[in-house]
């Protein structure tokens, strides 16, 4: 699968994403695509679309880290905000199943979240192919149903978990403690010894 | 033989006449939407008349709405009528250019007043003219183009381009005019993608980023510098 409506900005896809037209047309085509390859009609809501954009923009803009070498991190878990904020604004229903639609594939068991999932990993490889020149392809866990009722029914009852659930889609390991906060891998590998050395101070100090 | 094509009357005519033939159109309707319940509590032996007396104001709205509709289609069909992607006029447009800003702000707001959920709104042609002439005479040329839109929403809240007529309430919520004229002038401001831009989605999309601005647009409201800030901010992500 691709991300389309690039015709409307030369911009590369990091920048486009960002602006809501270009989101707009991504997503219709996303959704054309994945109803050709599956049979599946959808209605799409355009005022909530927009929603989710900005909901998605404003916690895009609060994370943002400002050193060079966590951009490429920031990549994923900026596609995992945006997957909470289609799963909570949910833009997309499902006007039609084809007939003897199997649903143990998870494209008929939730298609919308499979139309959000898709979606979001387009968005993200793009930008990795891009700017990382990294090609990415999906995990085991994509084609496991299992893996979709554990999906939706928890990101029903918290969206922050979408975060961790595309990482765990994209073969990344997820943080299921806190998935809505960003920590770059160099971060979390540093953090163990952050922690030992205060207790260090802690214990000279007294 | 040919229908002779009268002369365009100026803007100054035609801009008033339109504003005054929806008000009355926009009355009739009104007046009987809230005749409608009455007419069910009149007396029996008075249900007649009654009747007839509605379909006579059904009549007087009909002979409105096609005397206003072939004229007002007159007047937009006129030179200088709106064409082309809508855009900011530019100071120095020349003649014709208030005009056209008027019709394409009663489009632009009328479209997002009806996004936001007012339905009913008037949208004053000769007040949006008003509002770019009163900022197109004392505008420096040079100036930043957000701050040069912000101006003009400015000058266009300040004149309630947007309302319903005295006695018909409620009114526009203020904050919802607020709203739609801050869209309306960011439709103007973003640049087109080529001839596959569909205004109307533009429009919309414009109005869910103006919604979404809430207490960031009230604050900005009164001030100029702070109404351009947002704009360009906002410009940046449509």
């Amino acid at each position: 699968m691709s991300v389309g409506a690039h015709h409307l900005t030369p911009l590369p896809v990091r920048r486009s994403v960002r602006r809501l037209r270009w989101f707009k047309a991504s997503f219709r085509d996303q959704v054309d695509k994945l109803s050709a390859a599956t049979g599946v009609t959808f209605d799409i809501d355009d005022a909530k679309q927009g929603q989710s954009f900005l909901e998605w923009l404003r916690a895009f803009e609060a994370q943002k880290p400002d050193e060079t070498d966590a951009r490429r991190d920031y990549v994923g878990f900026a596609a995992g905000l945006m997957l909470q904020a289609l799963v909570r604004g949910r833009p997309l229903t499902v006007r039609s199943l084809p007939p003897g639609a199997d649903t143990s594939n998870p494209a008929y068991y939730w298609p919308e979240g499979y139309v959000f999932v898709a979606y979001c990993l387009n968005i993200r490889a793009a930008v990795l192919a891009q700017d990382f020149d990294e090609a990415r392809d999906t995990a085991p866990a994509m084609d496991e149903i299992r893996s979709w009722w554990s999906f939706r029914e928890n990101t029903d009852a918290d969206p922050s978990l979408a975060i961790a659930f595309l990482d765990l889609f994209s073969g990344e390991d997820p943080d299921w403690t806190t998935p809505g906060v960003f920590a770059p891998e160099r971060l979390k590998v540093d953090a163990p010894r952050f922690f030992r050395a205060a207790q260090i101070a802690d214990a000279k100090g007294r | 033989m040919r229908p002779t094509r009268r002369a365009p009357l100026p803007g100054e005519v035609t801009l008033p006449l339109k504003d005054a033939l929806r008000g009355v159109r926009f009355a009739l309707r009104t007046g009987r939407r809230q005749l409608d319940p009455l007419a069910g509590r009149v007396p029996i032996p008075l249900a007649g008349l009654a009747a007839d007396v509605m379909g006579q104001v059904d009549q007087v709205a009909a002979g409105v709405e096609a005397f206003g509709s072939t004229t007002a289609h007159r007047f937009l069909d006129a030179p200088g009528a709106a064409d082309g992607a809508p855009d900011l006029p530019q100071p120095d447009a020349g003649s014709g250019s208030a005009q056209r800003f008027a019709q394409t702000v009663y489009y632009g707001l009328s479209r997002a007043l009806s996004r936001l959920g007012t339905e009913d709104a008037l949208v004053s042609e000769t007040l949006a003219a008003e509002a770019f002439r009163s900022v197109r005479d004392r505008t420096e040329p040079a100036l930043v183009v957000e701050d040069y839109a912000a101006e003009i929403m400015r000058a266009l809240l300040d004149r309630v381009v947007a309302g319903r007529p005295p006695g018909l309430t409620p009114a526009v919520p203020e904050d919802q005019g607020a709203i739609a004229v801050f869209a309306v002038t960011l439709w103007l401001l973003v640049e087109r993608a080529g001839g596959a831009e569909d205004e109307d989605q533009l429009l919309d999309t414009c109005t869910d980023v103006a919604r979404a601005q809430g207490r960031a647009l009230t604050d900005a409201l009164p001030d100029t510098a702070a109404l351009s800030a947002l704009l360009a901010a906002c410009h940046r992500v449509i």
